[in-house]
């Protein structure tokens, strides 16, 4: 169990308290705007694009070769990047509240 | 094994007079899509590899544009292409494709390509298009590729007669919102109107189509793949996207390099063109494990079948939805599909590759019976 946000591009959050599977299918369970999800987590696109912010990359982790592979020549690709549906929700995410690149926090 | 190194070749077409450099390699294409100052698409007719269209005298809105332009005329259209992830959406294609498996099992033997793949294609486009089903019969008769089949006049004609109908009476179609629509705060010019509706209509047609017959033949020709989705329904993601890396329906486009470049080791001269070869790419051995081979649960799969960067296609949702939906209806209904008859598509070897390509498919669909797999 833990409560996960994510800040739209419009600058408000959505969050809820998810329990089981990706971030990206949380961020579609909660209709949140700007995540797409299209290729239904098998790295072949790169719609579901998070930042995750600096306290938190370490917890997180930075992105895989394989996710670099489907960033790397994206609008607003850091190295905060992330693909959402490869990051599994689980109890130390609890409190996580990652961007939507491209929204009123970001030039 | 395929070749994927950039090679200059001179056009392959009757009329070639032209030293095109070919980029085959996934790295190699992928850099050159993203490098827009260097690879332009700012040009007009010519991001085809044989340029056949000497119909329209406006562009192909937002296709023959660079940044930034571009990325303000494809902010206003992606709207309507994103209706395609709306939940009301998807159930509208899931009856039509219903309708169409009906019609397949219901017939004693089926042309794909023009009894399956086209009408489906065409009435997906009416609903990615807001217009009534019974325009697709119109479209229908402009063949499966309007350029091949030598309909790009009378494709034309069609666009200025719904552009012109518009004008008259409002409707929520793609030609009623393009009439709405503005651009640097004035309505969108009677060019950009058209230029906006003729690449949805030549773009979106002989791919779609290519990429419907492509899965019935995958069916077909790899049984196991049809069982395999049985079994586990929640296999249609990766087996579509392996199906666009596999098939790769839009095979090759061009850029143009007004002022000179590089693809790897190769030079581009000013004012020379190069051939994005999306399928080669796509089996690149350098990115892809076994690239010849369909592996229905391949991951990670960062294929260019809709390309990559600011040109990216604006209906992939759309087809990705179209081919889930196929994909989950066969395999629900459809206990065996028969090959009959069936030719293999050679018109852009050798710079494609070979893969569930047809120029002529015959099939038989048995119908799966309760309890059957």
């Amino acid at each position: 169990m833990a409560v996960i946000g994510f800040c739209q591009r419009d600058g408000t959050i959505r969050s809820a308290d998810v329990t089981a599977g990706s971030l990206m299918e949380a961020a579609l369970d909660m209709g949140v705007s700007g995540i797409e999800g299209q290729c239904g987590g098998f790295l072949a696109c790169a719609t579901c694009h998070v930042h995750v912010p600096d306290d938190w990359i370490d917890r997180v982790g930075p992105a895989t070769a394989d996710e670099v592979t489907m960033l790397e020549f994206e609008p607003h690709f850091t190295p905060a990047s992330r693909l959402s549906c490869q990051l599994s929700v689980c109890a130390e995410f609890d409190g996580l509240i990652v961007d939507i690149p491209g929204g009123v926090n970001h030039a | 094994m395929h070749d994927v190194s950039t090679v200059t070749v001179r056009r392959p077409d009757p009329a070639g007079d032209e030293d095109v450099v070919f980029v085959r390699g996934f790295r190699a294409l992928k850099v050159a899509l993203n490098d827009w100052r260097t690879f332009s698409s700012d040009t007009h007719g010519f991001l085809v590899l044989t340029p056949q269209d000497k119909t329209r005298t406006f562009r192909q809105y937002p296709f023959e544009f660079d940044p930034p332009m571009h990325t303000e005329y494809r902010a206003l259209i992606e709207p309507f292409y994103k209706r395609a992830l709306q939940p009301a959406y998807a159930e509208r294609i899931q009856d039509l494709v219903r309708r169409e498996v009906d019609a397949l099992l219901a017939a004693p033997q089926c042309a794909v390509i023009s009894e399956f793949s086209l009408p489906l294609q065409n009435k997906a486009l009416a609903i990615l298009l807001d217009m009534p089903e019974s325009a697709a019969t119109v479209w229908m008769n402009f063949g499966t590729d309007v350029f091949r089949s030598g309909s790009a006049d009378a494709l034309v004609e069609y666009l200025e007669q719904q552009t012109d109908r518009v004008d008259r009476e409002e409707d929520d179609s793609i030609f009623g919102f393009l009439k709405r629509a503005t651009f640097e705060g004035r309505p969108l010019t009677r060019d950009e109107r058209l230029g906006f509706a003729h690449i949805t209509f030549a773009g979106g047609r002989d791919t779609v189509i290519g990429m419907l017959t492509g899965i019935v033949a995958l069916f077909a020709v790899h049984p196991e793949t049809h069982v395999a989705i049985q079994h586990n329904p929640k296999l249609t993601a990766s087996a579509t996207e392996e199906l666009l890396r596999f098939v790769s329906p839009l095979g090759i486009l061009t850029r143009v390099c007004p002022h000179g470049g590089t693809v790897e080791d190769t030079d581009v001269a000013a004012g020379q063109r190069i051939a994005l070869c999306y399928a080669r790419a796509n089996r690149d051995p350098a990115m892809f494990a076994d690239p010849d081979t369909f592996i229905i649960d391949r991951k990670p799969n960062p294929h260019l079948a809709f390309g990559s960067g600011p040109h990216s296609c604006l209906g992939n949702a759309h087809a990705r939805l179209l081919a889930r939906t196929v994909m989950t209806e066969l395999a629900q209904r459809v206990v065996r599909i028969e090959v009959l008859e069936q030719v293999l598509d050679t018109y852009e070897a050798p710079f494609t590759v070979d893969g569930l390509r047809y120029a002529r498919l015959v099939v038989r669909a048995h119908a799966r019976h309760d309890g059957e797999s």
